[in-house]
């Protein structure tokens, strides 16, 4: 079954639709959070909030790209956060960040992509290892295909190096 | 192992919260319903006052929309792309009525440009000026140089080239250098599309790829990335490249000439003394005849004979020469001044200078081929051959039609008068 028909079963809170969608996409949506989050802990927090919102707002999607709408929630929401931080941080309120036991340092690949890229290329990179297509990402991130398929190529090139000159 | 195959590892390995974990929070989080739950166990429905407090976010939430309704444009139409490269290479996305909607670094330098600049929602004009300009404060735009470059090419969503608008952008760059006194060129691309992939691949824009496939062809080396090449660079290192081919070809054409030169030298000097080893050899062995030849002709230069007399010396001449070694000293001394001539023409033939030849070999076109200028000779040719063929075949037939056109009529016999009587 296609994600746009899980939408209206959704809407009207069918609970093993929505397990389904969720088992299809958390991977997705985390990576999109973690992309723009750069924390794990936070990505997979954004990525339980933004599945509250689809629960809670299915019903005022219409037509196609369930998906593309899901994980734009998911980008708006981690960017949202970021700008609040921000201004939380300059107000002299200095954000928590719960303690969890996750930890990224054993992901070299994962550690390297999210820190060393910017957020755009991080986003390309991690969604198309992901398994989404290159017209797919650059409807979501709202680029040219071309742009999508070769700062993938370069993002991979870069990371590739600096993973070899940090065998060294 | 490669990165990407790590990196899809290390997703696997990103464990997310469990399904139990969003539904419980779910469950925290559902809408309270529009009752409250009494002390005592009891439910009991909300006041109006308690209704109208529920409203509130509801009618707020109403006011906000149709503000931000108001506010938003209502349709942006499909986004257009402008790719500028100077070398700090960007694209710039924007909607139908000219508003910057983002822009994006294809390159660090582009990145370094770009910081601290707010160009979004501004026009196309002031971020094409706002970014001249900090090309300028940079220095990625010399305003000492002669050879500053700027390559633009606008393309709609699906990637094709709008002329229009890439003409219009390139009138914005040629305005800025125009008005900030800086010489520079402003470049747009129009090129073969099947290059598109290739440039994409290398994440530059065609035309600058272009650029680099010309380069590379011509036997150039880059030592970066072709991103990180400038525009203005590319075109310098081609220009470069060109002299460099040019001159090389001229030295090898000299070297060419030199060996040409040598080699007509010595085949001639080789025939020519040959020839005359043989002629020498005949001369030395027919002197006696040679001597009665010449006395031959010395008695006919006196001038003081009868035709009977020289009638009889031609004969002696003639007899003389009964075995023909003279006629074939004659013809070897002819034929001498034969490849003497030849090779004087050849060696003519090199007259053109090591450079227009390499010239000649630049030019893509390249000069009317001989055989070409043979063939329009020979059309020409039988053009006035058939056309004098044909005056001549049918010369006497037109002059008799010309002259039956205009031969004067016979007059008409008068009337005849009224019969008498």
């Amino acid at each position: 079954m296609g994600l746009d028909a899980l939408a209206p079963k959704i809407a009207s809170h069918d609970e093993k639709s929505f397990e389904a969608l969720y088992q299809k996409l958390n991977k997705l949506v985390y990576l999109v959070c973690l992309s723009v989050l750069k924390d794990e802990a936070l990505a997979m927090d954004l990525c339980q909030e933004t599945f509250v919102t689809v629960w809670q707002r299915s019903h005022e999607f219409r037509g196609k790209g369930y998906k593309s709408w899901i994980l734009t929630i998911a980008k708006n929401k981690s960017l949202n956060y970021l700008k609040k931080s921000q201004r939380d941080v300059l107000d002299g309120q200095e954000i928590e960040i719960e303690d969890t036991s996750v930890s990224i340092e054993d992901k070299v690949a994962l550690k390297m992509a999210i820190e060393h890229l910017s957020t755009i290329d991080s986003q390309i990179v991690l969604l198309r290892i992901s398994g989404m297509k290159a017209r797919e990402v650059a409807t979501f991130l709202g680029l040219p295909r071309g742009t999508v398929s070769w700062r993938y190529k370069e993002a991979i090139r870069h990371l590739e190096k600096m993973m070899k000159e940090e065998r060294k | 192992m490669r990165f990407e195959s790590k990196l899809k590892a290390d997703i696997k390995k990103s464990n997310t919260l469990g399904v139990n974990d969003l539904k419980a929070r779910l469950n925290l989080e559902s809408r309270p319903e529009p009752v409250l739950a009494m002390n005592n166990g009891q439910v009991k429905a909300v006041g109006r006052f308690s209704y109208l407090k529920a409203l509130i976010p509801i009618l707020l939430a109403l006011v906000i929309a149709v503000l931000v309704y108001i506010m938003i444009p209502k349709d942006r139409g499909q986004s257009q792309y402008l790719i500028i490269d100077i070398n700090p290479s960007f694209e710039i996305e924007y909607d139908q009525s000219g508003n910057v909607v983002g822009v994006f670094p294809y390159n660090e330098d582009a990145e370094i440009v770009l910081s601290n600049m707010e160009i979004k929602d501004c026009t196309l004009d002031s971020a094409v000026s706002q970014i001249f300009d900090k090309c300028v404060n940079l220095g990625y735009i010399g305003t000492e140089r002669e050879d500053n470059a700027v390559l633009v090419s606008a393309v709609d969503e699906a990637g094709n080239k709008n002329e229009e608008l890439t003409e219009t952008i390139k009138m914005l760059f040629a305005k800025e250098f125009s008005t900030k006194k800086i010489l520079g060129v402003v470049i747009t691309g129009i090129v073969d599309s099947t290059l598109e992939d290739e440039a994409s691949a290398h994440g530059v824009d065609v035309q600058k790829y272009a650029y680099i496939k010309e380069y590379i062809d011509m036997g150039g080396e880059l030592d970066k990335e072709y991103k990180d090449v400038s525009i203005r660079e590319i075109r310098s290192l081609i220009y470069e490249k060109e002299k460099e081919i040019k001159s090389q070809a001229i030295a090898d054409i000299e070297k060419a000439k030199e060996g040409l030169q040598n080699g007509l030298e010595l085949s001639l000097k080789g025939v020519l003394l040959e020839q005359i080893a043989i002629l020498s050899k005949d001369i030395i062995e027919n002197s006696e005849k040679i001597e009665l030849y010449k006395a031959y002709l010395e008695t006919l230069e006196n001038g003081q004979l009868t035709d009977k007399e020289i009638q009889d010396i031609l004969e002696e001449i003639k007899k003389n020469d009964e075995d023909g070694v003279l006629t074939e000293i004659a013809g070897g001394i002819s034929q001498m001044l034969d490849k003497v001539n030849e090779a004087e023409k050849n060696l003519n033939s090199l007259n053109k200078t090591p450079e227009e030849m390499a010239n000649e070999k630049l030019d893509k076109i390249g000069p009317i081929k001989d055989g070409m200028a043979s063939e329009v000779e020979k059309w020409q040719q039988d053009m006035e051959q058939s056309a004098s063929s044909n005056w001549l075949e049918n010369k006497d037939k037109w002059k008799n039609d010309l002259e039956e056109i205009f031969k004067p009529k016979d007059k008409e016999p008068p009337k005849q008068g009224k019969q008498e009587g």
